[in-house]
């Protein structure tokens, strides 16, 4: 087993070292750990967590977060060329580097709205020079803890990650410092002599980072936030080196993408839009840097976390909707062998009667449809609020499809006006399979199933019937036999799982059930709408 | 509500007693105190008669004594036909004056007089025009809309009384302008307690080239000091490394020194565009306020942080009033081309550093420290002079008496370039060339290492081969 040590020129390396996973054989799957540093190489003991790691990590460590608004201004004698700025950016960053590690710097930690603020002052430098210079009783007895502060709410992630709300920190710089000469105030007027523009650099610094929670709040400042802050002002000016647009605006967004355990920051420059080449480019460099998958947006800005409690987004219409009813059923298909394609993703269910609106008889492919665009809002496709009855023939009847007395009436649409909608509402495109016979339906089972796996959307039922949604497929390829997941939007009672699942409003049904009668009628056309799922980033 | 107001014994009631037995029967001038936080009490801390301008009193009655009326004859006459006349551009300028001498939470909240009844009662128009004059002084500069109301004291004898009223100033002269107050006498300073600071400061204002007005330098810095107030609301205060006045803890029995923390890099409102200089305030200012042991750390901290705008404030206006009195007397004596301060001008083209008044206390009453401005080439005399005269005070002040926070020194030279840039980059520059004049000059010593080799070399092989010739010729 060959290891490649790679020390990058960073000092905190010779101490810290890098932690190395490497398989122990190439037949065997375990991994084995390794701690190196430039003189050594240790093995480490790792303890897996099969259940839920993210509990274990969470109950020792906690999260750190600091948020930093900074204007900086900029003067140089022109900006079209780098020679003429880079080195008044240079100096102007390693100024505020310098500010950061300076005698004047003090932060204020908060945790929940209970625990009182409290101000941590001292110098906080760089671990080495900390260290060099003898430890002057930073460490005493007084000094509190990370955990003094951690909050016990926790907040969801978008992917169902729990994580502790993070200790917020506040720097402040100290204007009442006695040290020295205390000059009074005097006026003074510096001239330019010469060429000389100002730019304003508007850089918003969001940095988060992992302490265990004995760690000493002082440690955590000097090791943790300000090392996090100074990488972020490193990588900020490394990309206003390659160019400086008239109005500087660089953010810095937090993130937890589906496979990480803690958050994760992106610097964004807000010069450019969402959908914008360079933009696009940026996001697919970080996906594969993170090795995140290239059909999905998961580091749009529309993704980043605000730390509130509920995020995965507020009831706005006052009713708590179920979501993934079809998760933890418990009938099966009753598919013997067969191959279970699902949606992928998350999605809420929508009604007759919900938010008070009685559509009961007509909306039932208003619902599916409504069921579709949740879930498009919850894979952060969008952020637009899933529209109601009335606003999907709004777009209908804009979009000239349909005469403007459709509008307030209680007429059906089909999987042809849902394609519409959700053309018009998010720019997605649909596939429609169309089934003369009921018969016929289980032969498209293959192409269903292909369906599940590739794109994993929720596919809407329409035609000469009622309209239900379709979830998934199972399907025995060999003997033919297949089970349909259909989650119906007839269903008028209240958001109670049992009572669904008892009432089969989400379950599976054959085509032709044990008593003989069809779900799929022969004498009925089928409309399937299959919605593609955008392939972008 | 009727407003309460509390004097302090000794120096506002047997202050005027004293008056009074000295045969005074007519004073005019300025009640110094301090307004209650939440629904409490105002408190009046002194009196201060305006001096007298020029040799005149401020307040004098015009006109013929009062005649005796003639019952005999029935005639009825007036019985008093003399009117008042205040000077009242001179009791709002002392208005003025005393205001920058006054630290956080003390300011003037009034006027008064001491006359008799029906003096008042005739003049009662007069006053209340002057109050409003004496409000319109203390209001200038501040962004509020309307006017403070003012009291008015009424302090008259034969009986002696002692009688509190509000002026309002919202519409003119009506029956509702002047209300009465509630009226106690107390001794307060017992439970008085000082909070200061120091803040430093380093505004930076740069002058845009395509600005269409053309402002004073003098302008552009009081409105960066508008800036800065708005940075300084922002502040969090530490006394004792806690953070006070975010609950609501009052400030106790003791004095407090305070630390003032601003949020990191706070944003100064600038904008893009050619530049053509920079105009910079800077350095350390000492302020000082006072609440009762009972306050709230937050009125006291909001008392603070006004004195540090004020102070300030007063500095760049007595440099103003300073500027345009020697203009004055410049356009008197010589009428031809006058060099304007550079504060004044308006076209900036050459680099200059002016300080600023400096800012001293002095103790006033019961340990109340005042402050003062010392403005260059000024001494204690002057100092000490304007004391008397402002704040009728006797005894001239002692050189141990004064308290100096704010040093005196030689301002350091440096150029737009160095300032903008960052130390860093002066640091980095000095290095460079230091660096650079090494490298010559080890240059040079290579060269000379070089040289001197050759020519021992050289040598070594001159005599190698004169030596062999000779062996081989002899």
């Amino acid at each position: 087993m060959e290891v490649a040590l790679a020390v990058n020129g960073d000092d905190s390396c010779k101490k810290s070292g890098l932690i190395i996973a490497c398989l122990e054989s190439a037949d065997n799957q375990s991994l084995k750990f390794y701690h190196g540093t430039s003189q050594s190489l240790n093995t480490v003991e790792s303890v897996v967590h099969p259940g839920n790691p993210g509990a274990h990590l969470w109950k020792k460590m906690c999260l750190l977060r600091c948020k930093l608004h900074i204007q900086l201004p900029l003067y140089a004698s022109g900006f079209d060329n780098p020679s003429d700025y880079s080195r008044q950016l240079e100096a102007a960053f390693s100024n505020l580097i310098k500010k950061l590690r300076g005698d004047a710097l003090y932060c204020i930690v908060e945790g929940s709205s209970t625990t009182p603020r409290k101000v941590v002052s001292g110098i906080f430098k760089d671990s080495d020079n900390f260290h060099q210079s003898g430890n002057k009783s930073h460490t005493t007895q007084g000094d509190s803890q990370c955990s003094d502060f951690c909050p016990s709410s926790v907040f969801t992630s978008s992917h169902g990650l729990q994580m502790p709300m993070p200790l917020n920190f506040v720097l402040l710089i100290h204007q009442s410092l006695e040290k020295g000469i205390n000059l009074a105030p005097f006026a003074e007027y510096l001239p330019a002599n010469g060429e000389a523009i100002l730019r304003v650099l508007n850089l918003d610094l969001d940095i988060i980072s992992v302490a265990h929670r004995e760690l000493s709040v002082h440690e955590a400042i000097s090791s943790l936030i300000l090392t996090a802050l100074t990488d972020q002002l490193y990588a900020m000016r490394d990309m206003l080196l390659e160019e400086i647009p008239e109005h500087p605006e660089l953010c810095s967004y937090v993130f937890c993408p589906p496979g990480f355990a803690h958050p994760i920051s992106c610097i964004y420059n807000l010069n450019y839009g969402e959908s914008e080449f360079k933009t696009v480019e940026w996001r697919k460099l970080l996906h594969q840097r993170l090795s995140l998958p290239m059909d999905r947006p998961l580091l749009r800005r529309a993704n980043a976390l605000s730390f509130t409690q509920n995020e995965f987004g507020a009831q706005k219409q006052g009713t708590q909707r179920l979501s993934n009813v079809h998760v933890n059923m418990p009938t099966s298909s009753g598919v013997v062998g067969g191959q279970c394609s699902l949606i992928h993703g998350s999605y809420e269910y929508y009604h007759y009667l919900q938010d008070s609106f009685n559509d009961s008889g007509w909306g039932c492919a208003y619902r599916s449809l409504q069921t579709i665009f949740s879930w498009f809002k919850l894979q952060n496709y969008t952020v637009l609020d899933v529209p109601m009855h009335g606003k999907i023939q709004e777009i209908l009847v804009k979009i000239g499809d349909k005469e403007p007395s459709f509008k307030g009436s209680q007429n059906w649409i089909g999987a042809i006006e849902l394609s519409f909608v959700l053309d018009e509402l998010l720019g997605v495109s649909s596939k429609i399979l169309n089934v003369r016979s009921g018969a016929e339906v289980p032969e498209k089972c293959r192409e269903l199933a292909l369906h599940f796996e590739t794109q994993g959307t929720p596919v809407m039922i329409g035609g000469g019937v009622l309209a239900y949604t379709l979830l998934g497929v199972d399907y025995n390829d060999t003997t033919g036999d297949c089970a349909f997941l259909i989650l119906d939007p007839h269903y008028t009672g209240g958001e109670d799982l049992r009572t669904i699942w008892a009432g089969g409003w989400c379950g599976w049904k054959k085509p032709v059930n044990s008593k003989g009668e069809e779900f799929f009628l022969r004498d009925k056309f089928y409309n399937f709408l299959l919605p593609q799922r955008p392939n972008t980033i | 509500m009727v407003r309460a107001v509390c004097g302090e014994q000794t120096y506002v009631e047997e202050y005027v007693d004293s008056v009074l037995q000295s045969g005074v029967t007519l004073q005019f001038g300025l009640a110094i105190g301090r307004l209650s936080s939440g629904s409490g009490r105002d408190v009046i801390f002194s009196l201060i008669p305006t001096p007298k301008n020029e040799g005149g009193d401020v307040a004098r009655f015009e006109g013929e004594p009062p005649r005796e009326i003639d019952k005999k004859k029935g005639i009825k006459g007036k019985s008093v036909t003399q009117t008042l006349q205040i000077d009242i551009d001179w009791v709002a300028e002392h208005a003025r004056q005393v205001s920058k001498m006054l630290v956080g939470g003390i300011r003037v909240l009034g006027c008064f007089i001491l006359a008799s009844e029906s003096v008042f009662k005739a003049s009662a128009p007069l006053l209340w025009q002057t109050s409003k004059m004496v409000a319109l002084a203390l209001d200038e500069g501040s962004s509020k809309a309307a006017l403070d109301d003012l009291l008015l004291l009424h302090f008259s004898f034969g009986p002696r009384r002692t009688l509190c009223r509000n002026c309002s100033f919202e519409s003119g002269y009506g029956s509702s302008s002047i209300r009465p107050c509630e009226w106690k006498a107390a001794k307060m300073f017992s439970n008085l307690h000082c909070i200061s600071c120091m803040y430093n400061f380093d505004c930076r204002v740069p002058i845009y080239a395509n600005e269409s007005s053309k402002q004073q330098l003098l302008d552009i810095l009081l409105s960066a000091i508008a800036v800065e107030a708005r940075l300084i609301e922002s502040a969090v205060v530490l006394s004792d490394g806690c953070l006070v006045g975010e609950d609501k803890a009052l400030i106790g029995d003791v004095d407090h020194k305070v630390d003032l923390l601003l949020p990191f890099e706070s944003s100064r409102d600038y904008k893009n565009g050619a530049v053509t200089g920079l105009a910079m305030l800077s350095g350390s200012i000492q302020a000082c306020a006072y609440g009762f042991s009972r306050d709230p750390w937050t009125r006291v901290i909001a008392d603070l942080k006004a004195d540090i705008i004020k102070s300030m404030k007063s500095r760049l206006e007595i440099l103003r009033d300073e500027i345009d009195g020697m203009l004055q007397d410049q356009k008197v004596t010589a009428g031809g081309e006058s060099s304007l301060n550079p504060l004044r001008q308006t076209e900036n083209n050459a680099e200059f550093r002016y300080k600023l008044p400096r800012r001293l206390f002095f103790p006033w009453l019961e340990g109340v420290f005042l402050c003062d401005y010392l403005q260059e080439g000024e001494s204690l005399q002057d100092v000490s002079g304007r004391i008397k005269e402002l704040l009728n005070v006797d005894k001239s002040l002692q050189e141990s008496e004064i308290l100096e926070y704010e040093q005196d020194g030689a301002v350091k030279a440096r150029s737009f370039w160095d300032v903008t840039a960052g130390i860093a980059d002066t640091d980095e520059k000095s290095k460079q060339k230091v660096l650079n004049t090494s490298v010559v000059v080890s240059k040079n010593f290579v060269a000379i290492g070089v040289l001197s080799f050759l020519v021992l070399v050289l040598s070594v092989l001159a005599t190698y081969f004169l030596g062999i010739r000779r062996i081989l010729k002899g």
